[in-house]
Order: structure tokens, then sequence, then C-alpha cells
């Protein structure tokens, strides 16, 4: 994997008083550094990946999954101390969703794990499922910030949260003996070697996330394995599969809590911009038509049938192994899957189960 | 300014930086010209000895044809006038009869830009209006773009064959796909919407196959309808598309295929219409139907009855 390294870093003028910013800048000696008052769009070179931002959040870092409202919904909530990501997937839905190219940290981390600890408090009887993937990668980064060592060791001591931190990096030095408690999973975004290989560009290889799932099964972490966006490609179905196996061959399947599956899906327009930018990319060609939530997806026949195969294989492999799909609907669930009456609720109970059943029980 | 005879040969037929017609030649206004003589003067630039068009190349032209040796003509001297001005009163005269076509409006744009040095923000606002057109750059933008294009695409343009839209995305493809796209649209006649969207399928095509553009169109479903001679230039393009759109989008023209065959097994009256969930997404279907009095709402109602017990109603819920 390509590690990131800016060329130039732009600093809040508040973010200046966060201890996070002189540790973030401690690992980047000798490059320029230029403070702002505003945040980005008129700054010169911002719009590139190669300059980092460091700026305070202002707003409440919890929030509910944007696949919160689909039928059936793993009730998801994100935390984002990261925005943009410069692994170069081809299909990202970042290039078209943020206004920068540029990376930005937040710097006020301690604001990011009050909030978190609060809200929690707030509903001790419900479960919280959090991640810190959804606008950018949750361990590219983490050489420079560091933040899982404060998330990790912040979820072990709350006893209504799980986080989850979801990546295509294999960055995970820092989480070596961390006291997890059970309650991190680490999951790793995955698709076939071909797809790694072709349209994710500067993230880890298959082999070397893998390796890294290893690693994090050593140190008891639970595994998280993310199929998504599955690509229909010429091919897919030996490649897919042989993916699966190598997972099972890498790793203990009593390790993993769970393995999702999810059809590549994105706004119409980012489909231009994947063609502009990647040229030779295939994933623009598949046979998609409009879909739920304005977004474009495959024709639901490819996705149900690339699911149904994928939990084929993964259940003749390791039926222990819970595999949901993301942002479904019940009838695509019950036609791939061959769940039926399945609803958010019911989702969100397995996935939490299959941590707290896990974990060691709460009596700090 | 006075009308005068001036001698043709005294006329420089080859500077035409004021022209603004596009098709010079013109069987009516011989006809005219041989029947009733020239009513009209033109208008000519006094450039030392030599004079330059400025209004009236079809005129003069015709009148050479015709074998005339002189044509009734008004006369400015160059210097007295700015060429971008001289343009101008070229442009308003033409505009004051008559509606310029899109290759008309082209060459304006073109020679205003390229020839008199007019700045693109005043084309955009001043002339484009003039010209009926939308204060827009990217309007400029395709109008230049037509100006310069390959002359069997211009034609396409002049002939409503390809809209400006259309010729801007073509003008972006390679050459000979350029051609390809030229040839094709010399057999075929599409609706504004559908070209768009036969130009998308064949750049889907293409890059999914990582092939030239033209490549789908050299296959043999669609050269036997390109030379089916008892389809018109509209069903032809009607077809092409529908091969085309098949060739995209397999597995979803194969439902949609199966869906109707289904239907039609159903036996059901014409106007009892069943539809599908759009893509297929949700299982459900959409029933609906007319009925102007109770005896044919009983009727369509058993219709439908008798039909839904059919095992091949089943189906219509599971396409896949």
């Amino acid at each position: 994997m390509i590690s990131y390294r800016p060329k130039r870093i732009l600093i809040q003028e508040q973010s200046w008083n966060d201890s996070a910013t002189h540790e973030i800048l401690e690992k980047l000696p000798g490059i320029e550094i230029q403070t702002i008052s505003d945040l980005p769009g008129g700054n010169p070179g911002s719009s590139e990946k190669s300059t980092l931002i460091l700026m305070r959040y202002p707003g409440k870092f919890l929030k509910k999954c944007q696949g919160s409202g689909a039928e059936v919904c793993c009730n998801y909530f994100v935390v984002s101390y990261a925005w943009n990501c410069h692994l170069g997937c081809t299909y990202c839905v970042l290039q078209s969703y943020l206004n920068t190219e540029a990376l930005i940290v937040c710097t006020n981390i301690d604001e990011l794990i009050f909030d978190v600890r609060n809200t929690l408090k707030q509903s001790p009887d419900r479960m919280f499922r959090i991640g810190t993937g959804e606008l950018a990668d949750s361990l590219a980064l983490d050489h420079l910030t560091h933040y899982s060592e404060r998330l990790v060791t912040l979820f072990a001591s709350l006893p209504n949260g799980i986080l989850e931190l979801k990546t295509k990096s294999d960055q995970i030095s820092n989480l070596e003996g961390l006291d997890h408690g059970g309650r991190t999973v680490i999951s790793w975004s995955l698709n076939s070697k071909r797809i790694c290989r072709t349209e994710e560009h500067k993230a880890a290889a298959f082999e070397e996330r893998l390796a890294a799932a290893a690693q994090c099964e050593k140190w008891g972490y639970r595994l998280g394995f993310h199929f998504d966006p599955l690509i229909y490609h010429e091919g897919w179905e030996d490649e897919y599969q042989e993916a699966i196996k190598e997972i099972f061959r890498a790793v203990d399947p009593r390790s993993i809590a769970w393995i999702s599956l999810g059809a590549l899906r994105f706004p119409p327009h980012l489909r231009e911009l994947m063609r502009k930018r990647f040229p030779e990319s295939k994933a623009p060609y598949g046979e998609f038509v409009p879909g739920h939530h304005g977004k474009t997806r495959y024709f639901r026949p490819i996705r149900e049938e690339m699911y149904r195969k994928l939990h084929s294989w993964i259940h003749a492999a390791a039926p222990e192994v819970f595999v949901y799909l993301c942002m479904e609907t019940r009838f695509v669930w019950e036609q791939s899957l061959g769940k039926k009456a399945c609803d958010s609720f019911w989702l969100s109970d397995q996935l939490d189960s299959r941590i707290l059943s896990a974990a060691p029980k709460w009596d700090r | 300014m006075l009308i005068q005879e001036i001698s043709l040969e005294n006329i420089d037929f080859e500077d035409e930086r004021f022209r603004i017609s596009e098709e010079l030649e013109s069987s009516p206004l011989m006809d005219s010209l041989r029947e009733i003589g020239q009513l009209n003067p033109v208008l000519l630039l006094e450039r030392d000895s030599r004079k330059v068009i400025v209004c009236g190349f079809r005129r003069v032209r015709a009148l050479a044809r015709l074998g005339m040796a002189r044509a009734l003509a008004r006369t400015i001297p160059e210097k007295s006038c700015d060429p971008s001005r001289t343009f101008e009163l070229a442009l308003r005269d033409n505009l004051s009869h008559r509606q310029l076509d899109p290759l008309e409006k082209a060459r304006v744009l073109f020679s205003l830009r390229n020839h008199f040095a007019v700045p693109d923000e005043r084309l955009v606002q001043a002339y484009l209006p003039m010209l009926g057109l939308n204060p827009h750059e990217n309007v400029l933008r395709s109008y230049l773009l037509a100006h310069v294009i390959q002359p069997a695409l211009r034609n396409c343009l002049k002939d409503g064959r390809l809209t400006l839209s259309s010729i801007e995305a073509v003008a972006e493809m390679p050459y000979p796909v350029r051609e390809s796209i030229s040839a094709l649209m010399g057999k075929i006649r599409l609706s504004a919407s559908l070209q768009k969207k036969l130009l998308g399928l064949l750049d889907d095509l293409a890059g999914a196959a990582g092939k030239p553009l033209s490549a789908p169109l050299e296959s043999s479903e669609v050269s036997e309808i390109l030379n089916d001679s008892r389809l018109s230039p509209f069903q032809r393009g009607e077809k092409v598309y529908e091969v085309l759109y098949r060739l995209r989008y397999p597995r979803f023209s194969a439902a949609l295929d199966r869906f109707d065959a289904q239907k039609k097994l159903l036996c059901l009256p014409g106007s009892i219409r069943i539809t599908a969930h759009p893509f297929f997404e949700q299982p459900g279907l959409h029933v609906e139907f007319d009925a102007p009095d109770v005896e044919r709402f009983r009727y369509l109602a058993a219709a439908l009855r008798e039909a839904s017990q059919l095992p091949e109603s089943e189906e219509l819920f599971n396409i896949k």
C-alpha cells in the first residue's frame, strides 16, 4: 500500500490549540505549513490530495449512517474525524461527495470522544454500533493521527458501544497491545484480487489486507469483511470464490464477526466522473439501472445472483459466519439469502450479538 | 450611396470575409434574374480597384453563371468603414429578411471571432441573442465547433439529422468514428433524445469492450437493418437503437421480453394494462383498466380473475 505523506499542510488557526495537531506535525517534519483562517474552498492548492488540512469540526460527530431508511438497515452510526482518502479507488463516492480533493483531519478529537461518550451515556439501554469509515478510510491516516489508539480504548470502556474500523489499508501497527475489550471490530473492504489491483489503486493488495487481518486476529480483535462494492466482471465467479477461500485460509471463521455484501452503486453523476478520471476502468459499464435513494445500481437479478453465490461459497466454507446485505430491500434478501421476515431490528440485533456474545462480560 | 453598374471582373469572388450564406447556388434566384433581372443591388466594399462583396454573394454568383457582365451595386469605400461594422451590416441585412440556418449562425460567430477579433464575452452577450440563441458560453462553443467539423457532419446538422449537442458529442470522437456516425445518420433518422441515447450506448459499448466506438455498428444485425429498403429512416433508427440497447442491457432486455411474453399468455383484453415495477426492482404488478359501464367492468374483472388463476400469472411476479 502507498502510505500517505502530504506535500503541504494547511492548519486552521484554532487547530493550533489542539494537541492532536502537534502530534501529527511531529510525524511530518520538513513539510510546508500554512495557517488558514477559513475552511477549504478559497485556498490555493487546497484542492489536491497532496494537501492535508487540519481543522476543527464544529458540529456533532456522531450521526446515523446514510443507509438508514433502507428497508433492511443495520442501524449503523458513524463518527467522522477525517474526510477524503488518498487510496484512489475508481468507484469511490467521495469523488463526487466532497468539494475538495484535499485530505482533512479533525484535530478536536477530544470533542469527538466527549460526543460519543455523552451520547452513549444518555441512552444506556441502546446499543450503538459505530464506524469511522464513512467519509475516509478508518486506518489509512492512522500512522499520522494514532486516533485508533484513543478510540479502541474508549470503546472498551463503553458498555453500549461497538466500534468498527473499516479499511483497505494494512496500517495496523497502532492496534497492537491495546486494551480493546472485544468491543472493536477491524474490518476490511475486500474484493477479488483483480478488482483490488485494477480499481483500488493505492490500497493495500488483497494479500496484504488478509495478512493484516490475520495479525489483528492474533491480537484478539474480531474481524469483519465487506465485499462492497461487488463488481460484476468477467470471471467474477472464480475470482470471488477464490477470494473467499483465501479469507478462510488466512483467518479462523470464529474470529469473523460478520461479512457484508453490497453491489456497486453510486449517484448517477459519478459514472461520468469515473469514466473521465479512470478511462481504463470497466466498473462504469455494468448493467446499471436507476435504484433506491437516487442511486444507480446493477439490475436486481444481477445483484441477487452475486449475493446468492457469494453467500453459498461463504456458507459452504464457514456456516457459522454471519452474512448480511448492505442497503438492500427485504425482497432482495429473500431472493438471494433465503432469509424471510428479516427487518432492520433483526439485522441490528444479529450484528450486535456477534460482538456481545463473544466480548468479555461487562464488569467494570 | 449611389447605385451603379459594376463590372463582375472587378469583383473579388475569392474574398469571403463577409459571407453569411452557407449555400451560394440558388436555382430560384437564377430563374428570377433570368426572367426579370436584378431588382436589388448588392453591397460592395471598395478596396483600390477591386471590390469585396459585403451583401449579395448569391446574386453575384448567379449573375456570373447567367453570363452577365455587370451587377447593380452600392459601394462603400473601405477606409470609411470599420471591418467588423461592415460585417454587422451584412448580418443585419440578412436577418432583416430571413432566418439563418444553424450552419450560417455558426459561420457568423466564427467570422466575428476569427476574422474580426470580437471577444467571446461580446459574442455571448450581443451576438447570440441577435441570432436568436441563448446567451451562454456553451452555446457559443457548440456553434464554433459546428463550423469547423467535417463536412459530412455539417450536412447532418443542416439537414436536422443531428442536433447541435449531438454534433458536439461526436466532435470529441476520433475521425474514423465521426465518419461512421455521419454515414449511419445518412441512413437513419432519430429524435433529438434518441440521438443522445444512441451515442451514449455506442460510447458505453465501446468502453466496455475496449473497442472503437463504431465497432457495434459493424455487426451484421445493424447492417441488415440499415440496408432494409422496406423500412423508413425513422424505423431503421428505432431498430438500430433497439439492437444497441439490447447489447448494452442484455439481462434487462431479456427480462422485459419475458414479462411481455408472459403477459401475452394470459390472453387478457387489450384494455387491461399490466405493468411491472420500474426495472423490476420490486416484485409487484400494477394493473389498470377503464370500464365505462358495469357490463364492461364485469367483463374485464372476470377476464382478470380467470387470468389470475393461470400459472403464467405467477411468472409475472418472478421476472429475472
